[in-house]
């Protein structure tokens, strides 16, 4: 065993748990920025999907990563129109319009790709690798986080930058406050409907990322289905992570951590059975929710459509 | 917390108008759309009465973009469809949660013959064939039945030995890889075949085992994730049973530079950027197995024995390729003739623990 725990297994291994990271990472962080402005998005899964075979079919066209990031984005705010008019706007229960657009994401990729891509070869090939110079050569660690895609390194500024407007500037405690106490808002002159509708748009263009480098980068193609419940780990992850985005990208890493030490731990010749496997990140899951759910506190306001003068 | 509010009139106004909009939307959607198939009428108790066939159908989960399953057993019911000189009705992406009714629909819309192409939907079949007085060709398990019920089974460990050999004498690293997406029979049989197989060419060749899931068919993100593992543990022959996770592992393979890689059930050139990097592929043809099927109709014997692939009806075979060399194909075409003199009898394995311990013992060597 402890021969074949070489080196280049220990890269790929690290490398996997990234590639299996970023992408919840991304759309935990969209969920964070709609649920602290209090729109819970159970569309979560369908908008990813929306934002994977988007950036999809722009690499697949054109070939270029970075545009198929963009596209992604779009195709993820565009995903999460529907939460907009439907419920900041016209203040629709936000479960139904949630599962939704889960089943709209997933009905319409399966088709577009079914019908588009089905029959042909559909391999994005590898993005073009951006070697941090001096610690590209360090070993394991190098190739493995140092020689990564830029795409991954403007994911991190961006998922950070996110971060930061969230708890440190006005428009970030505008956001808490239409979920904490939207009526606080509206009182001191801030629109809450307003408010409501930049998170949510920016809340899709960072799910449309997760799906994208999902496709893109994680796995290289699109199949149908592909996010596999991982927008609804990212609902999960966002409740207990209250706000901050840093608990939210290490419980995506200890996720992403799990996701890659199923097969690992078959080919170093232990004989996990594949039930276990499988089971492995969602126990965890639901472990860090027994221990952690007390300390879970979700913005009151989660949930609720804001109407001017309601009671 | 989670309830619809009530609003002023121009709020509420908005909301009619929006759904009466989709509502209108969904109506015109549905109005356009086409049933599954051909749904052209008629009479199933005089189809179940015919003699002569002249219409079937095949009803598949999913369809051939999966490389394996769905696409050999569209492919074969049009192969068979064509040799007959008979109509097929091919229903793909019937997925799991209707079959009786898509399997009745074939049969009110003319089809006299039907094949259920997945395990899972051999229940419904059953009773479907029961009830419509149609004979309906089913996978892997149940029970014949006379006039209604035929069961296919795949001696897959035969065609998996050949592959083995393949691989065996393809590796210069002497690692091998295996990943499959889920606890399937054929699979697991096919896995212990393909290991005997490369034992018994070199039985110090490491062979690695791992699964992306119990049911991960179409987790392309796990399939790559463990094809790479493989490969970084030295593995440069991959042996890959998927469906959709296939799409994970043709990423993975093409991405590292000398590995080759086996397919399974299906053709997978089309999914390939570079084709140079396929070795070969188990194929499972089902045409001459439905040719047969449909001729015991019209005998009116169907259903008194099942059916099978294997490697000495052709049923089972490997996809030619540019990388099996004139002594590689030497090598299978002899395996070949001792899987049919009985001299060879790879291990039909029907759990992960029988495949493992088929590695771990290094039968067949």
């Amino acid at each position: 065993m402890t021969d074949m725990l070489s080196a280049a297994f220990v890269t790929v291994f690290i490398a996997s748990v990234i590639g299996q990271a970023m992408p919840l990472i991304l759309a935990s962080v969209g969920e964070t920025i709609g649920e602290q402005a209090g729109v819970l998005n159970l569309g979560i899964e369908g908008v990813m999907l929306v934002g994977a075979y988007s950036g999809f079919i722009v690499t697949l066209t054109t070939g270029n990563f970075w545009l198929g990031m963009l596209a992604g984005a779009v195709g993820g705010v565009v995903a999460n129109l529907a939460m907009l008019v439907l419920n900041v706007w016209l203040g629709l229960n936000q479960i139904v319009i949630g599962l939704a657009i889960t089943l709209i994401g997933e009905g319409i990729t399966s088709v577009l790709y079914l019908q588009n891509n089905a029959k042909s070869n559909t391999s994005l090939g590898t993005a073009p690798a951006l070697s941090i110079p001096g610690l590209s050569d360090i070993p394991v660690v190098g190739p493995s986080i140092f020689q990564q895609s830029g795409i991954f390194w403007v994911a991190i500024v961006l998922v950070i930058v996110a971060g930061f407007f969230l708890s440190r500037t006005n428009w970030g405690l505008s956001i808490r406050a239409a979920g904490q106490k939207p009526s606080s808002l509206d009182a001191a002159g801030g629109s809450v409907i307003k408010i409501r509708s930049h998170a949510v748009i920016l809340g899709g263009a960072f799910v449309g990322l997760g799906g994208a480098y999902l496709a893109e980068l994680t796995t290289a193609t699109f199949t149908p289905f592909i996010t596999n419940g991982l927008g609804f780990i990212a609902i999960v992850i966002t409740m207990l992570s209250r706000g901050r985005i840093l608990i939210v990208a290490i419980t995506s890493v200890v996720y992403g951590f799990t996701v890659a030490v199923g097969p690992a731990l078959q080919v170093l010749g232990y004989n996990v059975p594949a039930d276990v496997i499988k089971m492995i990140p969602f126990i965890v899951v639901i472990l860090t929710l027994i221990v952690f759910a007390r300390s879970s506190v979700v913005p009151p306001a989660l949930g609720a459509p804001y109407i001017r003068g309601a009671r | 917390m989670f309830t619809f509010t009530s609003g002023s009139r121009g709020r509420t106004a908005s909301r009619v108008a929006v759904l009466a909009t989709a509502g209108a939307l969904a109506l015109s959607l549905a109005a356009c759309s086409s049933g599954r198939g051909d749904t052209t009428s008629g009479d199933s108790t005089a189809a179940a009465e015919a003699t002569t066939v002249t219409k079937f159908a095949l009803v598949a989960p999913e369809n051939e973009s999966d490389f394996g399953w769905n696409q050999a057993g569209l492919s074969g019911a049009q192969e068979a469809a064509d040799e007959l000189g008979i109509d097929v009705t091919l229903v793909p992406d019937a997925g799991w949660d209707n079959a009786e009714t898509v399997l009745g629909q074939v049969i009110d819309g003319g089809a006299q013959f039907v094949i259920a192409h997945a395990s899972g939907y051999g229940v419904a079949a059953t009773s479907v064939a029961a009830d419509k007085k149609t004979p309906i060709l089913i996978q892997d398990a149940g029970e014949n039945i006379p006039g209604q019920i035929a069961v296919t089974q795949t001696q897959a460990q035969e065609g998996g030995y050949l592959a083995g050999i393949a691989a065996a004498m393809t590796t210069k690293s002497k690692t091998i890889g295996i990943v499959v997406s889920a606890d399937d029979l054929n699979w697991f049989k096919m896995s212990a075949g393909f290991a005997e197989g490369v034992y018994s060419v070199d039985p110090t060749i490491n062979v690695l085992y791992t699964s992306v899931g119990p049911a991960a068919y179409a987790d392309a993100a796990g399939g790559k994730t463990a094809t790479e593992q493989l490969i970084a543990s030295g593995a440069d022959v991959i042996f890959g049973m998927g469906d959709g996770a296939t799409h994970g592992y043709l990423q993975a393979v093409e991405a590292a530079p000398g590995v080759k890689y086996i397919a399974d059930i299906g053709d997978v050139t089309s999914g390939l950027s570079d084709p140079s990097v396929l070795l070969t592929s188990v194929l499972w043809n089902y045409g001459p197995t439905y040719v047969q099927a449909i001729k015991d109709v019209e005998a009116g014997t169907f259903g008194e024995q099942g059916y099978e692939l294997t490697v000495e009806n052709g049923g089972l075979s490997l996809q030619e390729t540019d990388n099996l060399t004139s002594t590689i194909q030497s090598a299978i075409d002899k395996a070949k003739a001792g899987i049919a003199d009985g001299s060879i009898v790879p291990t039909p394995a029907s759990s992960a623990d029988e495949v493992n311990t088929v590695i771990a013992a290094k039968k067949g060597a």
